[in-house]
């Protein structure tokens, strides 16, 4: 059996060795979900921060439904939307299926609840009077949002951290939306389910290596940012 | 109240040993599109009831197929690509390897065939018409039989697919026909999936018949000298049974969508 | 009517608010003049933050009649209006996360000042509280009553015509207040407003003007210590006092 040792040597000798084919994949990666969780990011935010400030019929309702979103897996919210985008399906005439604009819809879709749901626990969190100085200071109501959004900046960094987290890691809708064309929508999860069905485990690990690195910075990144907001806090 | 309990535990842990003992099942990896076919849930279920064994299938892609019998973690191996099947056996991975029946592979491609290749005498010609024209081509892209197959094709016919209309998807046969059928794409299949895929893709059957196009299958037991843990007796009660008159005849008899899909090597 | 008062600013008439089934505030009357300094006290729950919060325009009241310099104006008109001319003090002000000097800038960058008037309107809000020293301080390393200071400070620097102060010195020490009660002295006589709320009556540091009880929802007025003079105009209701 060949080792992992001898799999992972292989994989940073790839790595390192800059692997053209290895780091369009990362590059595609990247540039789908981080344009994914900039579509996402606003109106998730300012979701959750109409849900966190203002009482409205249904608001109990859709916070429930964001939370229970928060347990769809990613191949379903792949399906319904490969339902929709197909060329039979209601918006086949855009022929978006198999390009990278799927992929980022697919995404959106499944960041979406995370976010809402994360930003909205912090914002509730959040200090109602900071609101209320904002606008008695005579801000408009969307610079006391902003101020608002200054004031929550851990948590909500938090939010698009754990959103970037689930989006980049995810294969199932990327793999359905995107179709894993080379060069195009082949992405790191993606690469790696067709690595691991090829046997070629090395290149699977590099790019398993990868998405390690990748976590444990974000990982590390939270815990910096969330760590100064209990210094200040 | 302890002693029940641990009358349970005992109970259970007896129980699950017993079935561990019971069922030691035959695993075979094979391809996707094999398993797709539906052929092996004829043949398995009569290997089960004349020999009581049974199989597990793992179906992975040729590649991931073939990395298994090597590793030991399968202890029989049922694929398509020739060339591969060689080399696995060469190596001393495989043994006891029987060519027991083939299908064939088809070209398919949109309604309206905007390269022409319907008609045309060879898949060479077929496989020139689409380059030239830079319709889209919808590979594989994943190292599977078909995938290895499709390669020598375009080698064979002296053309280098690349290019924008050379789209390589690395996903399985039937995710390639949906999407050739999104994209308005040809590709190359084979039969038994794109017998499974017909009615559900806006897709039409555009060449056929050369004899490049013969899809033989194997089946290879694992080298017991490699891996002795695995279960070479197993293994080879189920080649012969493939190879034996019983099997080969529900090979020829089995139909799918109403046509016949394999041809057995076997029958004499 | 007092011959020589000034023009009450803003009347507000027949203002009621309630929560649910419980009724907070009934029929409220009140008259605001310019460098009114108002004590207005009520037990804990009598509605007084309320008040101040409708007030401020931060909270819709269900009934209330606006007259602005004689105008009537509805709620939606109001509450602007409301916002701009008077700041409302949290009984423990909010800080934003930043420094001393942005935080009294606030209110000012929104009125799109140039920033040499901000840097010189806010250095005198650092001059009014004594607080020179800690401009680049974050607030959230300053004490109880240096918040009290910088939040009187940030609403100080907008020049509103009336400030709403909730319980501003309930939870400081004895230096402390006595540094807030003058602050608010000087407040009156920059001819700024104020309403300032207490549980307890005895406020003697404070050059108060009038002195608004609140109980069961309604308004009544109360006298002064004696030696203090009265400047009050109130009503409730259609009795008036």
């Amino acid at each position: 059996m060949e080792s992992l040792s001898a799999a992972s040597y292989q994989a940073l000798y790839l790595l390192f060795t800059g692997d053209s084919a290895l780091w369009t994949i990362i590059g595609i990666s990247f540039s789908v979900s981080v344009r994914a969780l900039l579509y996402a990011a606003p109106f998730g935010i300012l979701t959750a921060f109409l849900l966190a400030y203002f009482s409205f019929p249904g608001r109990r309702l859709l916070v429930s439904v964001f939370n229970t979103a928060l347990s769809i897996p990613a191949v379903v919210v792949g399906l319904t939307l490969y339902i929709l985008l197909s060329k039979a399906g209601p918006l086949g005439d855009w022929r978006l299926l198999f390009t990278q604009d799927a992929m980022i819809l697919g995404q959106i879709f499944l960041c979406f609840p995370l976010l809402v749901a994360m930003a909205h626990s912090a914002l509730q969190a959040s200090d109602r009077r900071a609101w209320e100085t904002a606008l008695t200071l005579g801000a408009s109501p969307l610079r006391a949002l902003l101020t608002i959004l200054h004031e929550t900046r851990f948590g909500l960094i938090g939010a698009l951290v754990a959103s970037f987290g689930r989006i980049i890691a995810e294969v199932g809708s990327s793999m359905m939306l995107g179709g894993n064309i080379l060069n195009y929508t082949r992405n790191i999860p993606t690469a790696i389910a067709l690595e691991t069905s090829k046997g070629s485990f090395a290149e699977g690990i590099a790019l398993g290596l990868v998405l390690l690195s990748l976590a444990l910075f974000l990982n590390i990144l939270l815990g910096q940012v969330q760590g100064k907001g209990e210094v200040i806090q | 109240m302890y002693k029940k309990l641990r009358l349970l535990i005992s109970l259970c842990l007896l129980w699950s040993l017993a079935l561990a003992a019971l069922a030691a099942p035959l695993r075979m990896a094979t391809t996707t599109s094999t398993q797709n076919s539906g052929l092996l849930d004829i043949l398995l279920p009569a290997f089960q009831k004349q020999t009581g064994i049974e199989v597990h299938v793992i179906a992975v892609g040729t590649g991931k197929a073939l990395k298994m019998g090597r590793d030991g973690d399968v202890d029989v191996v049922m694929v398509h690509a020739v060339a591969a099947e060689e080399k696995f056996v060469a190596d001393g991975f495989g043994t006891d390897r029987i060519q027991f029946m083939y299908n064939d592979f088809v070209i398919v491609g949109p309604n309206s065939d905007p390269a022409a290749i319907k008609g045309a005498q060879s898949v060479a010609e077929a496989l020139q018409k689409i380059s030239t024209s830079q319709a889209r081509f919808i590979s594989r892209g994943d190292d599977s039989g078909t995938h290895k197959k499709e390669q020598e094709l375009w080698k064979a016919a002296n053309i280098q697919p690349e290019g924008s209309w050379y789209i390589e998807a690395g996903q399985g046969m039937g995710k390639v026909l949906q999407m050739a059928s999104e994209l308005d794409g040809y590709s190359l299949t084979d039969r038994g999936t794109w017998l499974a895929y017909k009615g559900k893709v806006e897709l039409s059957l555009l060449n056929e018949g050369d004899n490049k196009l013969s899809n033989p299958y194997g089946v290879i037991a694992v080298n017991p000298a490699k891996h002795p843990e695995t279960n070479y007796a197993d293994a080879m009660k189920l080649i012969d049974w493939i190879g034996s008159p019983t099997g080969q005849e529900l090979i020829r008899d089995y139909r799918l969508h109403g046509e016949p899909l394999f041809i057995p090597l076997l029958l004499k | 009517m007092i011959p020589d008062t000034p023009q009450p600013w803003l009347k507000l008439e027949r203002l009621s608010f309630s929560r649910g089934e419980r009724t907070i505030l009934k029929d409220i009357s009140l008259d605001l003049r310019a460098g009114e300094l108002t004590l207005l006290t009520g037990q804990n729950g009598s509605g007084k933050t309320t008040l101040l919060r409708i007030l401020a325009g931060l909270l819709k009241p269900h009934q209330a009649g606006f007259q602005f310099a004689g105008n009537r104006r509805k709620w939606r008109q109001s509450y602007r209006f409301l916002r701009e001319q008077i700041c409302y003090l949290h009984q423990h002000p909010y800080l934003f996360d930043c420094s001393v000097y942005d935080n009294i800038a606030y209110g000012l960058k929104r009125k799109k000042l140039s920033r040499q008037v901000i840097t010189t309107r806010v250095g005198e809000a650092l001059e009014l509280i004594s607080l020179e020293h800690l401009a680049q301080r974050n607030c959230h390393e300053l004490s109880g009553g240096e918040k009290q200071r910088v939040a009187i400070a940030r609403a100080w620097v907008l020049s509103p015509r009336l400030m709403l102060l909730d319980e501003p010195v309930s939870n400081l020490d004895k230096r402390s207040r006595g540094i807030c009660y003058d602050l608010i002295n000087r407040l009156q006589q920059q001819q700024i407003g104020v309403i300032y709320t207490s549980h307890e009556p005895q406020v003697g540091w404070l050059n108060l003007s009038r002195h608004i009880h609140l109980y069961g929802g309604e308004l009544t007025m109360k006298p002064l210590q004696p030696e203090k003079p009265t400047v009050v105009e109130l009503h409730k209701g259609t009795t008036g006092l």
